[in-house]
């Protein structure tokens, strides 16, 4: 078989998988409910295109075209978010050594009589159209942006083909074994240097948000954005930095013909060169892909069973024979304290990761709730208020440690000796105090930043454990009812969008209906008072513990909905 | 054994998947002491009737007494007397193999659980791999795993779905005579597998299922001496003409 027989034949192979994603998500919307998800999936995403495009908040106020900017300040403008998006491509290499190729794929490909250099432009290829189909994404954002968006699109997309292919390049080069930094990361676990890279950013933007109540305190009194940009602009470093980027540029806010045809003549050469540049220089990576390809298929794994993005990585990372943490039974040695504690230990020994993440995220609550104004009552309400909702619908999404990551248990599961409600509740409960205790920390964090304290403290802390769990139940008993295993970019995803979105409609629903209802009792109550010219005192002493008593019988209710839903589950019908 | 009251007693179950008929008025009985071999092809209804029997599935049609507890009216200690193990056991990954065995005990109110483990992590050959995580097993340890769980819960009804898949020939070894030994010890077994000599090997009786429906319901001896086993009596013989597939396979063979 010769070299160029191989590589098109790899690309059909390509165009194969793209057709069969498109027929996969086509026959998804075969029934009348796929339907349904499938269009509100697509409305969603072209709605929110569309709003990016035409919507008031078009452009930004940060014209490329205008708004009085220099050609410099609106080159280094340009430069800059391409550096970025470059930068957090290049972190992503480091989770990619070598060449990434599909579990499907891995062994059959590389037994192949197919040259090193063909895999790579094959892989190319498919990451091609990937970032195509991203890029629109930022077309998109920036359409309003640009002073011509017909050239400019051009310039965007050939740029991120070109971000991809260097990111590419840098992943071979860590996965090559001839290379001395091939040799030197060979066996290393990268993903943590590039999640600690992240975290220090993270961490620092952070750090500066809390630290400085203005940007003068950062840059000065006298700052001036647009004069921070035009001292960028004129910088020698900053424009030899950035050099490598001008002439992606230079296309992207190509104004005239001429402009617009030198550059995509010189910016399509640039990449024809990088193209196989970085396939020629591949090397020796087979025992980098090796490792890449399965470690991200056990990714891709954890995620099918429902473990978001950290954990699941943790998952994948975690090397065979590690030391475990123990746990005392904490929950106690009865049927529902061993279901907690089981739960508990997956919590405690893959979540380190999500739990950092969720601290941030109470952190940036926190920082929020500390423009609340008003006397020290209505503080503590309201920050109370903003960091448990922010925090809980955040924390439950992505710390999934209850059924939703247990669908490939479920056999098991069901063949408990355990009433199905019990079940539910002792499954749901470690998630649940997990996310309390850190929404507890976050609003008294609030409360001794600000130094603002009032007894209503009390209710609005006790009232957290109840949310949370009415919520979590929500949550659970809805996925046990439309049970789902989704990975983010996998097939099916404009489907999973809609049914996310109805699901989520479904839930605050429901949420709000336990919300009328308390809210009907108390303005009852409130009525009866009135009536009978009592003291309106009482009752309003009473209103904290009545949506206590209401949020716990609402979590009670979805327990029950949960323990039916659990029942009803049926373990042969295909989830996808 | 013909006598004993059964342990497991299953009466005219029926199962349907929307349009589909996967198990047609089933019945049947299991002894104390007797291991019923479950075969059938594939699609047959063989894991369906499991599941079922176990309570993963509800019970749509039929009548189904686990330990003399219906598991309809009592699904929790029909479920208590039963252990399951599934032809693809899925461990949870967060637990060490121990945990494991801790977990399933403390879920079936197994008292004094350690020394019973101790000995099932010997006989099942995972005393190397004690503190290792279920997510690091592979396929056969997970198997011996899904083994030592179901031993651990001293159960009165045994339901195995392909439990020597993914064994070495060491491992199918000790299963096999781990089998013959909780039988022994007044266990109603129910054994589904494809693998026929394991079926001669340990199964009292048979039970072939075609589409749903029992075709075939004896002793051994007694479904060699049926007009199901006129050429020298092999199991797969008896297999393939009460399934029809011999005819498929051989029509002149008849």
């Amino acid at each position: 078989m010769g070299r160029s027989h191989d590589i098109f034949t790899l690309f059909r192979l390509a165009r194969l998988h793209w057709r069969a994603g498109f027929r996969k998500q086509f026959r998804r919307m075969r029934s009348p409910s796929g339907c349904l998800f499938g269009l509100l999936g697509f409305l969603l995403i072209t709605g929110w295109l569309g709003l990016m495009v035409f919507g008031p908040g078009r452009g930004g106020g940060m014209d490329w075209g205008d708004g009085g900017q220099s050609e410099e300040v609106r080159m280094l403008l340009v430069q800059a978010f391409l550096a970025a998006f470059g930068f957090l491509s290049l972190m992503g290499a480091f989770n990619a050594k070598g060449l990434y190729l599909p579990k499907s794929e891995l062994h059959a490909l590389l037994s192949a009589p197919i040259s090193t250099s063909d895999l790579v432009r094959y892989r190319l290829f498919v990451d091609g159209g990937k970032t195509a189909l991203s890029g629109v994404i930022f077309v998109a954002l920036f359409w309003n942006r640009l002073p011509s968006p017909g050239y400019g699109v051009f310039g965007i997309l050939l740029a991120l083909f070109a971000i991809t292919i260097l990111a590419r390049m840098f992943s071979l080069a860590l996965g090559n074994t001839n290379l001395w930094i091939g040799r030197f990361f060979v066996g290393r676990a990268l993903g943590r240097v590039g999640f600690s890279v992240g975290m220090v950013i993270w961490a620092a933007m952070i750090g500066l948000l809390v630290m400085a109540d203005t940007p003068g305190e950062i840059f000065g009194d006298d700052w001036s954005m647009d004069e921070l940009f035009q001292a960028a602009s004129e910088s020698p470093a900053v424009i030899a930095l950035l050099a490598p980027l001008r002439p992606f540029a230079e296309l992207v806010v190509a104004e005239t013909t001429g402009q617009f045809l030198t550059w995509l003549a010189v910016n399509v050469g640039v990449l024809v060169l990088l193209f196989e540049l970085c396939a020629r220089s591949a090397g020796e990576i087979r025992e980098a892909t090796l490792t890449t390809s399965e470690a991200l298929a056990k990714r891709i794994g954890a995620m099918r069973k429902g473990h978001t993005g950290l954990a699941a990585m943790g998952r994948a990372e975690r090397k065979a024979g590690a030391r475990v943490r123990r746990l005392p039974r904490l929950f106690g040695y009865g049927r529902l304290g061993t279901i907690a504690w089981a739960q508990l230990l997956g919590i405690t020994r893959f979540s380190l990761a999500t739990t950092l993440i969720g601290f941030i995220v109470v952190g940036l609550a926190v920082v929020m709730s500390l423009e609340i104004d008003g006397d020290a009552k209505e503080q503590v309400m309201m920050s109370s208020l903003m960091i448990t909702g922010l925090g809980t619908m955040y924390l439950a999404a992505t710390m999934r440690f209850d059924f939703r990551s247990s669908l490939s248990r479920m056999e098991s599961i069901k063949s408990w000796p355990i009433p199905s409600a019990r079940l539910f509740f002792a499954t749901v409960l470690p998630q649940v105090l997990l996310v309390t205790a850190l929404l507890v920390v976050g609003v008294l964090t609030r409360t001794l930043a600000k130094g603002v304290f009032h007894p209503a403290l009390v209710p609005c802390l006790l009232l957290i454990p109840a949310f949370v769990y009415a919520w979590v139940s929500l949550d659970n008993a809805v996925f046990l009812l439309f049970p789902v295993k989704f990975v983010p970019g996998q097939d099916g995803a404009v489907h999973h969008i809609g049914r996310s979105l109805l699901l989520l409609v479904l839930r605050l629903f429901l949420l709000s209906v336990a919300g009328g209802v308390l809210a009907l009792i108390i303005f009852a109550m409130y009525g009866v008072t009135e009536a009978l010219e009592m003291d309106s005192g009482v009752i309003e002493s009473a209103v904290p513990w009545i949506l206590f008593a209401g949020i716990l019988f609402a979590g009670w209710c979805f327990t029950l909905a949960g323990g039916a839903a659990l029942r009803r589950f049926d373990v042969s019908r295909q989830i996808s | 054994m013909e006598t004993a009251t059964p342990l497991l007693s299953v009466r005219n179950l029926t199962r349907r998947f929307d349009a589909v008929l996967a198990v047609d008025d089933l019945s049947f009985e299991v002894a104390p002491g007797e291991i019923l071999g479950l075969v059938g092809p594939n699609g047959a209804g063989k894991t369906t009737s499991l599941r079922t029997i176990a309570g993963i599935l509800p019970v749509q049609s039929g009548e189904i007494s686990v330990a003399g507890r219906d598991l309809k009216s009592d699904p929790m200690g029909a479920k208590s007397a039963l252990a399951w193990v599934p032809d693809d056991p899925q461990p949870d990954e967060s637990l060490t193999v121990l945990e494991h065995l801790e977990f399933t005990a403390g879920v079936y109110g197994v008292r004094d659980w350690s020394s019973v483990a101790s000995g099932l992590l010997e006989r099942f050959d995972l005393t190397a791999k004690v503190d290792a995580l279920g997510s690091e097993l592979s396929r056969g340890m997970r198997q011996k795993l899904a083994f030592a769980q179901a031993w651990i819960t001293g159960p009165q009804v045994l339901l195995m779905d392909e439990p020597l898949s993914g064994l070495d020939p060491l491992g199918i070894r000790a299963a096999k005579k781990e089998i013959r030994e909780i039988a022994a010890r007044g266990a109603a077994i129910v054994l589904s597998s494809h693998l026929l000599k394991l079926i001669e090997e340990l199964a009292d009786r048979l039970l072939i299922i075609d589409s749903g429906r029992a075709v075939f319901s004896g002793t051994l001896e007694e479904a060699r001496e049926s007009d199901l086993a006129e050429r020298g009596g092999s199991l797969e013989e008896i297999f393939l003409r009460a399934t029809g597939a011999m005819d498929q396979d051989d029509p002149a063979g008849g």
